[in-house]
């Protein structure tokens, strides 16, 4: 049996040995502390699963219910593997992006590692919300001290007031839960929720959609996305993209579906509808994009509208395959980042145009560019397929209206295949003839997160199976 | 033991010091020193044996159940702050120990008044000798700053007196056990009037004008002391009589109070926003700190006065470290928002207890001053005020843009570089730090007592 507080302890020897590196100035690079104990924390989830969990609690001030509480939820399980694992080869583009001030740098990696850990399984709200804010602070730092340009100072700024707006709202969720029920603990409310007026439900339930909107993001409340995405390192985006934007999701099942059932199963229809109207519209505006990077970046939010709809139905099938598809879409996106990234070191642009017939010089690259894309494009046996699948089969019995979002996927499939063919099939450009193709690290990089795709596509039952207690 | 109480280890502490530098001049020059030791070892003593034996609790003086505590922060944050201007190494008259020690004196005496008349001395006190601090700075600015403190605080002491003077003639009585049965009118003009006088001293828009100029113009560490403590005390003045005196259950009130405290948020976090020095942004951010301590007092439940007395202790204790950092960045002529990249060269602990101070400010977790947040959502919340908490969001929002611009200015990148560098460092500037890591411990120590 491994105690849960192991998730969080790991994470914060490693933070410290990075401090005391920093103060005594030799030894490991910070880089590879970060794997160390990305590995170490890895290799206890792993014999967490196989020997089972246990609880951990500690009080620390009994007036405000502030105790640290650790405990798995009926979803904490998938999100765990994505957080814990998808860092491990973010490592490489970090290690590969970050020049500058590195002991810094993965100080702030691995305070968003832990805080992610954190949010998943902690079951005291306050310390939730603390985890919570952690991870946005440390991303904030990330994006505007190591971004390139003075557009990623804006974007972080705009990043944080977006999002504090959001998590300030989840805040009054919170407290008005405590007004109602006298706990700040997930079980203790879930259990006192009949004591909740129906009116503070309703008012915590849109309090808690602005959080979810903002955070996932969903239009309309998407704006400080595309800056985010665009200007910040690689690693950032791919924290962003992999891990920040899932929380919105988990929050949203966590205390939408968990707590506010009632209300979500009542305004089923709306927000069904919106997620819908959000998935066309992003889908169209994607369409548009001419750079890599930026596509992606809309793309991703595609998907989470996907979300969003499984999510509304308020089907237990459905969330499950909302689950589903924020895990694979954290690897695939993290794919699509990394292979991007590569052409802009390669080939100094990352605008579809002026790539071209790269598959003769890369032919690696383009292999997992195409498993990347097919992944997305929902391919039966790839990761994506299974949670689709199930969110349009949860949904389609009780808001037929979220089978629209399907053209969204078609149009997916345009831009996705356009920006396959404009990049990598056509005529080569002769000053791109030089190119050289993946090394040997970047491929196990890739086959490592490939390998995860695969294996969700193939057998989702390992991710389904967990979800206990839906 | 019944005269252990701080308030007369105080006050004979500033007799012995008034005498001893009535002697001093015979003894020479090495009688200095050990009077700013003196006051340091009465500042000591007075707050060991509050711990002890509590407050005093005589005719005009009486202690409520939260006495202790707030005299005890008030104390601890006095300390540390006469210990970093000791730090200092600066010649410093023994004018100032005197008016410090009755500065410390006349807010502790605020919080345990009973009667009007005992309150309007204590605030006195308080008042003249900060008036006295802000003037002992040498600089060009401080004259005005002084002279801009003095104008408002005598015209808002005079205002203080004209609403007591008022409540007066309702009730009969000036003590504040017996202010129940005051009638209406009297009542309301007179509770509007005081808000006005005690406003001045809690720097509560519209009232705050004097703040940035005199928190400028001082010396930032006296500026620290000034921020926290003495607009503490103003702002447990209101606590006490508003939530413990007087019989406040009228709309006109509630309104009128939501609107102070909203308009002191709104406004002092947009000014801000727009500063360009470090120093006027705090002493905004101030302001909207005291804010937030009125808004919950404004919703009149022991659920307010509790989150209202936590989170004037959260910033005050943040306030002043924030200021007292600042002291250390001052001198080395930091001073506008672009030159914060620097902070870390003067001193890497000092800036990290000010990123830290900020975050505090700035309400993020862990720190106490998310917790008084927290406290403070949660009495509005229980008392039905939903729409006013979202309207805070917005202004929080605000603070959130203006804190982190500071906090992103002050890049940790550029301190990292220049680890290598060791230059020397003095031992006056270790003894600081040494002070700023205590204060920031009890950032995260003072969770307890929430």
């Amino acid at each position: 049996m491994i105690n849960l507080i192991l998730l969080l302890i790991v994470p914060l020897i490693g933070i410290s040995y990075i401090l005391f590196e920093q103060l005594s100035g030799r030894g490991l690079s910070p880089d590879k502390i970060s794997f160390i104990t990305m590995g170490i924390t890895a290799a206890v989830l792993l014999s967490g699963l196989m020997y089972g969990f246990i609880p951990f609690n500690l009080n620390i001030n009994s007036a405000v219910d502030f105790s640290l509480s650790l405990n798995i939820n009926f979803i904490t399980i998938p999100f765990l593997l994505l957080v814990v694992v998808l860092p491990i080869p973010i490592l490489y583009f970090a290690s590969n992006e970050i020049k500058e001030n590195k002991p810094m740098f993965y100080l702030f990696y691995l305070l968003v590692y832990s805080s992610a850990v954190g949010v998943f399984i902690s079951s005291n709200l306050i310390f939730f919300f603390l985890f919570w804010e952690v991870a946005v602070l440390s991303l904030f730092f990330m994006m505007s001290l190591w971004g390139k340009t003075i557009k990623s100072r804006k974007a972080g700024m705009k990043f944080l007031v977006f999002t504090q707006f959001g998590s300030l709202t989840l805040l009054a969720v919170f407290i008005l839960l405590f007004v109602y029920t006298g706990s700040f603990n997930f079980y203790t409310i879930a259990s006192k929720m009949s004591s909740v007026p129906l009116y503070i439900e309703y008012v915590s339930f849109f309090l808690l959609l602005i959080t979810v909107m903002i955070k996932m993001p969903v239009f309309p409340l998407h704006e400080w996305l595309p800056d985010a995405y665009y200007y910040s390192p690689t690693p950032v985006t791919m924290f962003l993209s992999g891990i920040l934007s899932k929380f919105g999701g988990f929050a949203f099942i966590l205390f939408g579906f968990g707590l506010f059932r009632n209300i979500l199963i009542n305004l089923r229809i709306p927000l069904v509808l919106l997620g819908v109207l959000a998935a066309i519209y992003i889908a169209l505006v994607a369409s548009g994009q001419r750079d890599l990077k930026m596509l992606f970046s809309y793309s991703s939010m595609f998907y989470m509208a996907l979300v969003f709809i499984g999510v509304s139905s308020g089907m237990t099938v459905a969330v499950s395959g909302a689950v589903l598809l924020m895990i694979s879409h954290g690897f695939v996106i993290t794919l699509l980042f990394g292979i991007s990234y590569i052409l802009l070191q390669r080939t100094g642009t990352n605008e579809t145009g002026k790539l071209g017939g790269l598959t003769s010089r890369m032919p690696l690259l383009s292999i997992f560019f195409m498993l990347a894309v097919f992944a997305s494009l929902g391919i039966p046996g790839l990761s994506n397929f299974p949670g689709e699948l199930l969110i349009f089969i949860g949904t389609y019995s009780v808001a037929g209206i979220s089978l629209i979002a399907i053209f969204g996927i078609m149009i997916s499939t345009n831009y996705y295949l356009r920006a396959l063919k404009e990049a990598m099939f056509g005529h080569l450009q002769n000053k791109l003839s030089g190119i050289k193709d993946l090394n040997r690290t970047e491929v196990l990089v890739f086959l490592f997160i490939s390998f995860f795709i695969l294996l969700i596509g193939v057998f989702p039952s390992l991710l389904t199976g967990v979800l206990g207690g839906l | 033991m019944e005269y252990l109480n701080p308030q007369y280890i105080l006050f004979s502490g500033i007799l012995l010091v008034i005498l001893l530098d009535f002697l001093r001049h015979s003894l020479g020059k090495s009688g200095k020193g050990f009077i700013h030791y003196l006051t340091a070892i009465i500042l000591v003593t007075s707050f060991v044996f509050n711990a002890f034996y509590g407050t005093m609790n005589i005719h005009m003086f009486s202690e409520t159940e939260y006495s202790q505590f707030i005299t005890s922060f008030m104390l601890f944050i006095s300390l540390f702050v006469y210990l970093f201007i000791l730090a200092d190494r600066e010649e410093h008259s023994s004018v100032l120990d005197i008016s410090y020690l009755s500065a410390v004196l006349g807010a502790t005496l605020v919080v345990i008044s009973s009667n009007f008349i005992s309150l309007f001395l204590s605030i006195e006190l308080l008042s003249i000798s900060s008036y006295a601090l802000v003037y002992m700075h040498k600089s060009s600015g401080a004259l005005e700053g002084a002279v801009k403190y003095l104008s408002t605080g005598i015209v808002s002491m005079v205002i203080l007196i004209f609403g007591i003077s008022i409540i007066y003639a309702g009730a009969g009585t000036l003590s504040f056990s017996s202010l129940h049965n005051v009638s209406y009118l009297p009542f309301i003009a007179g509770i509007s009037i005081i808000v006005a006088g005690l406003g001045f001293k809690s720097t509560l828009v519209p009232f705050h004008m004097w703040a940035p100029d005199t928190y400028e113009a001082s010396k930032s560490s006296i500026t620290a002391f000034i921020s926290s403590v003495s607009k503490a005390a103003g702002l447990i003045a209101m606590i006490r009589i508003f939530f413990f005196a007087l019989p406040v259950s009228s709309s006109f009130v509630t309104a009128l109070f939501l609107s102070i405290a909203i308009l002191t948020i709104f406004l002092s976090a947009f000014l801000a926003s727009v500063q360009d020095r470090i120093k006027r942004l705090l002493a905004y951010s101030s302001i909207s700190q005291a804010g937030f301590a009125f808004i919950s007092l404004a919703v009149l439940t022991s659920k307010g006065a509790q989150a209202a007395i936590f989170y004037v202790f959260a910033f005050a204790i943040a306030d002043a470290i924030v200021f007292l950092a600042y002291d250390m960045f001052e001198s080395k002529k930091i001073i506008y928002r672009k030159d914060s990249g620097k902070m870390y060269s003067v001193s890497k602990i000092g800036a990290v207890s000010f990123f830290i101070a900020m975050l505090s400010l700035a309400g993020f977790p862990p720190t106490i001053g998310f917790f008084g947040k927290l406290l403070i959502f949660y009495a509005l919340f229980s008392s039905g005020y939903a729409y006013i908490v979202l309207l805070l969001f917005f202004s929080l929002l605000v603070s959130t843009f203006y804190y982190f611009s500071v906090l992103a200015d002050m890049n940790p990148l550029v301190a990292l570089r220049e680890i290598k560098t060791k230059h020397k460092v003095k031992m006056d500037q270790r003894l600081k730090e040494i002070i700023l890591v205590v204060l920031t411990l009890s950032l995260f120590v003072g969770i307890i007592f929430a």
